[in-house]
């Protein structure tokens, strides 16, 4: 309690407050550019740490790592792109809904959501961090595999109308996340003599390509009309009886997300595939997801939420940056000779638990922020149709190019833009080869790891104890959702307009 | 009132990001520098020189790293940029550039297509000098313009809290017993730690299962957990964790011991030859003007002798301070990239 006290007290000065403020802001602004990612954007405020204490050059970064979290749901609702990679679940739901006029309805819940995941991860770092961050240690390469397995039956989830077009996108995924030099024997695999196919596809230049590019692409040919839906937007914030629909979704998530952030190796985009999959299977309702189920929205945001918060128990706990912002932040940290560990909590208690207590008071001054914030970005949808279209792709194609400065990326951008687009049009869903791509260098290297360790045995993956539960935990999965798939009747309309849906995103 | 003046311009650098990534430098940019051209990392120390260069920066300077943002490089660029501009050394801004694809190749072919450009530096990691080897890029560090060696980061190895083995005689023992049977994690292929596994499996007539980590985390983790026998880090990140008593340190690939460890001995010492020192440094383009040279190394000079880098960089991350520039700096880059040949020629990988 009396550690509690301390963080209570290094959390709120005055200076704190303002310098968390201030990272807040940043990181919304930061989070709801396509391109900018949280370690760009923590990186780029470091060296104004150099000269500050190590508690608020603490709060700033931590700041700004919970404002990028919350903003790249923005753009994923508002334009069916997301900010960063770990909102790629969140454009599921959010952006039918924008479709239908609840761009409002879909931004506060993606706020709400966000609000409650900060929370429920606080309340896990104050409590277990140290446990947690034991617990994470025995995660290795086994286990890290039988997790991407599990991330894979999503494939299955997402798809339930239409399987086989769902692995092929999946396969597609996974096959161009094998392009690039094998980290294992150095040497470049499909990279056909050419630089730059060997740096491999960022995700980021590929999320733009097969989300916005081609959903471009496709309006130009088949224009949506949504200038009328336009005249609907109204921002009102949740009713008592949404809030109480999301609420015990997003408390899942936000508890998910941390315990997969606290892993050093998976990362919020993971996480948020893997909450949006668990929700949706165990809803009443799954049919309704995709076609814009607020409960959609809150597992996806909730869940890479919590994931900031998981994530800094590995760095304060153990020293291990498990992301490039904890990176970020365990820089600043050395910088000022504190040495991360369970020492920490001891020696210098104010640190850590200001920082707990930082994710508290940031998850209000983003909140905050994010009503104010929520008036002014709606407005972007209200532009004629044309006008953000040309917008939009200058935006992509700006932030594909601002990642690392490479031109390539904007070919990649165009080239995957027409792949999807040739996708679409034969109702092959987009969201599986993005899961691919987001899975496949995780269950790759952690797969070889394993086997290099085992010495080629594959028992490894279900003697581990860990491992076996996720993997069981993947197979239950598979039959529960083909099972359900089966049971339900296939006429339905609503089921028909899900299809499309998810074929469109 | 600075501090927030200076948030103020750190929010404002957030919007202009992507404004300030399309801002491609003009090649080979100024006057004064047309028609000289000097050969080739040759560059001239001007360490005697503390005159007034006659030349100077007068627009932003790109600054090439081949890390992700948090990285080891990154985070030299980051200090450098940041401590010259507050101590007043040059004026014009540092804008770092993570070119992290292909293991830092995009970006040590960025800074070889800048011939002549006074406005582009680049940090140096061990890949800088893998690469040209295992025939990754067709380029090596002589041709690029030398500018300055700050230190070098050796490697150590360590092994997890629990590990019945605690000197490299438990090591090589076990390893004789069981050929194959201990695994070591070393990071990417072509980095420090794999050179370091060569260079000890060879010395001791041993062979270990190796097992290839991305980045300085996930090996850490891996270790910690007990998931591998043993890996090589480098010494800055395993500071905290050892002193928590969450793993241990077994040896240094080092000269010298290390301040952060006085008490783990050197491979030397106990009789076995591994010793690799990644030299950290900073590079220019190919054909870099004489005037820019002798500016930059002069300003690097200043920045080593600012209790602001000593405390920030070298000291925080136990850098093995060895400062040097011009020739100097050159030979310590000619004696690595010998090293690093012999090394991967002996196992078959080295191309050129």
């Amino acid at each position: 309690m009396d550690k509690f006290l301390i963080g209570v007290q290094a959390a709120c000065s005055l200076s704190s407050l303002f310098f968390i403020a201030v990272g807040v802001v940043a990181g919304i602004l930061g989070g709801a550019m396509p391109g900018i990612n949280a370690s760009i954007t923590t990186a780029l405020l470091l060296p104004f740490t150099y000269r500050m204490g190590p508690t608020q050059a603490l709060m700033l970064l931590v700041g700004v790592y919970i404002g990028v979290q919350y903003g790249g749901s923005i753009p994923a609702i508002l334009i069916g792109t997301p900010g960063t990679p770990s909102a790629g679940a969140t454009l599921l739901d959010g952006y039918p809904l924008r479709q239908q006029g609840k761009a409002g309805t879909a931004l506060y819940t993606a706020l709400s959501a966000s609000t409650i995941g900060n929370l429920i991860s606080g309340i896990v770092l104050i409590l277990v961090a140290l446990p947690v961050a034991k617990m994470a240690l025995s995660f290795g390469p086994a286990e890290y595999f039988s997790l991407g397995v599990l991330g894979l039956t999503l494939i299955a989830g997402l798809t339930e109308k239409n399987v086989v077009k769902g692995i092929l996108a999946g396969a597609l995924g996974l096959f161009l996340s094998t392009i690039g030099i094998d980290q294992f024997l150095g040497m470049p695999r499909f990279a056909f003599g050419s630089l730059d196919l060997a740096q491999g596809i960022d995700l980021v230049p590929a999320m733009m390509g097969l989300f916005a590019m081609g959903m471009m692409l496709q309006d130009f040919f088949k224009p949506v009309h949504l200038d009328s839906v336009n005249e609907k937007i109204k921002l009102t914030p949740l009713s008592g009886k949404e809030f109480k629909q999301i609420l015990p979704t997003s408390a899942f998530s936000g508890l998910l997300g941390t315990v997969i952030g606290a892993l050093p190796g998976a990362g919020a985009a993971i996480a948020s595939y893997i909450a949006y999959n668990q929700v949706k299977q165990f809803s009443k309702h799954p049919e309704k997801f995709g076609t814009g189920c607020i409960e959609g929205i809150a597992a996806s945001e909730a869940s890479n939420n919590g994931v900031t918060g998981g994530a800094l128990i590995p760095m304060l706990g153990l020293g291990i940056p498990g992301s490039g912002t904890t990176a970020v932040i365990l820089s600043a940290l050395v910088i000022h000779g504190v040495r991360p560990g369970p020492n920490l909590f001891i020696s210098q208690p104010e640190i850590p638990y200001g920082i707990f207590i930082a994710v508290f008071i940031g998850t209000f001054f983003m909140f905050v922020f994010g009503l104010l914030y929520t008036r002014m970005f709606v407005k972007i949808v209200m532009l004629p149709q044309p006008l953000l279209n040309a917008a939009i792709i200058a935006i992509v194609l700006t932030g594909a190019y601002a990642v690392d400065r490479d031109i390539f990326n904007l070919y990649l951008v165009l080239g995957l833009g027409v792949i999807s687009f040739i996708l679409r049009q034969f109702k092959v869903p987009i969201t599986p080869m993005v899961l691919g791509m987001v899975l496949g260098e995780i269950v790759e290297a952690s797969m070889r790891r394993a086997l290099a360790i085992s010495l080629g045995d594959w028992s490894t993956f279900f003697t581990r104890p860990i491992s076996a539960g996720l993997m069981i935990l993947a197979l239950v999965m598979l039959v529960w959702t083909l099972y359900r798939s089966y049971r339900t009747p296939k006429t339905k309309k609503t089921e028909e307009a899900a299809v499309a849906s998810t074929a469109s995103n | 009132m600075k501090r927030v003046l200076t948030l103020i311009l750190a929010t404002a650098m957030i919007l202009a990001v992507s404004g300030c990534s399309n801002s491609t430098p003009a090649p080979s940019a100024t006057s004064s520098s047309a028609g000289a051209s000097k050969p080739a990392g040759t560059a001239e120390s001007s360490a005697a020189s503390s005159s007034a260069p006659t030349w100077k920066p007068d627009k932003p300077i790109d600054f090439i790293c081949q890390s992700s943002a948090g990285g080891g490089s990154d985070l030299m660029a980051r200090t450098i940029g940041s401590i010259m501009n507050t101590k007043g050394i040059i004026d014009q801004p540092f804008v770092v550039q993570n070119l992290t694809g292909s293991g830092g190749v995009q970006a040590f072919n960025y800074t070889q297509k800048q011939a002549g450009n006074p406005y582009v530096m680049q940090t140096v990691n061990s890949a800088f000098f893998v690469a040209p080897i295992t025939g990754n890029i067709d380029k090596n560090y002589k041709d690029y313009t030398t500018l300055a060696v700050i230190g070098t980061d050796p490697n150590v190895l360590c092994a997890p809290a629990d590990s019945p083995y605690n000197t490299i005689e438990d090591v090589v023992e076990a390893a004789k017993a069981d050929p194959k049977g201990l695994s070591i994690c070393i990071g990417n292929a072509g980095s420090s730690g794999s050179a370091c596994s060569i260079i000890f499996e060879g010395a001791a007539g041993i062979e270990m299962t190796q097992v290839p980590f991305e980045g300085g985390g996930d090996g850490l983790t891996a270790v910690m957990g007990s998931q591998v026998d043993f890996s090589w880090q480098n010494i800055g990140e395993v500071v905290g964790p050892v002193e928590s008593g969450l793993m241990k340190v077994i040896a240094i690939a080092a000269e010298e011991r290390s301040d952060a460890f006085p008490d783990v001995p050197t491979f030397k010492e106990l009789g076995y030859d591994v010793v690799y020192e990644v030299p950290r440094g900073i590079v220019g383009p190919p054909d870099m003007p004489p005037e820019a040279v002798a500016f930059y190394t002069d300003a690097l000079e200043k920045l080593n002798t600012t209790d602001e880098w000593q405390k920030n960089y070298i000291e925080a991350n136990f850098i093995f301070p060895r400062f040097a520039v011009g020739n100097e700096a050159l030979q310590i880059f000619d004696e690595f990239y010998n090293d690093t040949y012999n090394i991967f020629d002996k196992i078959g990988l080295a191309v050129h």
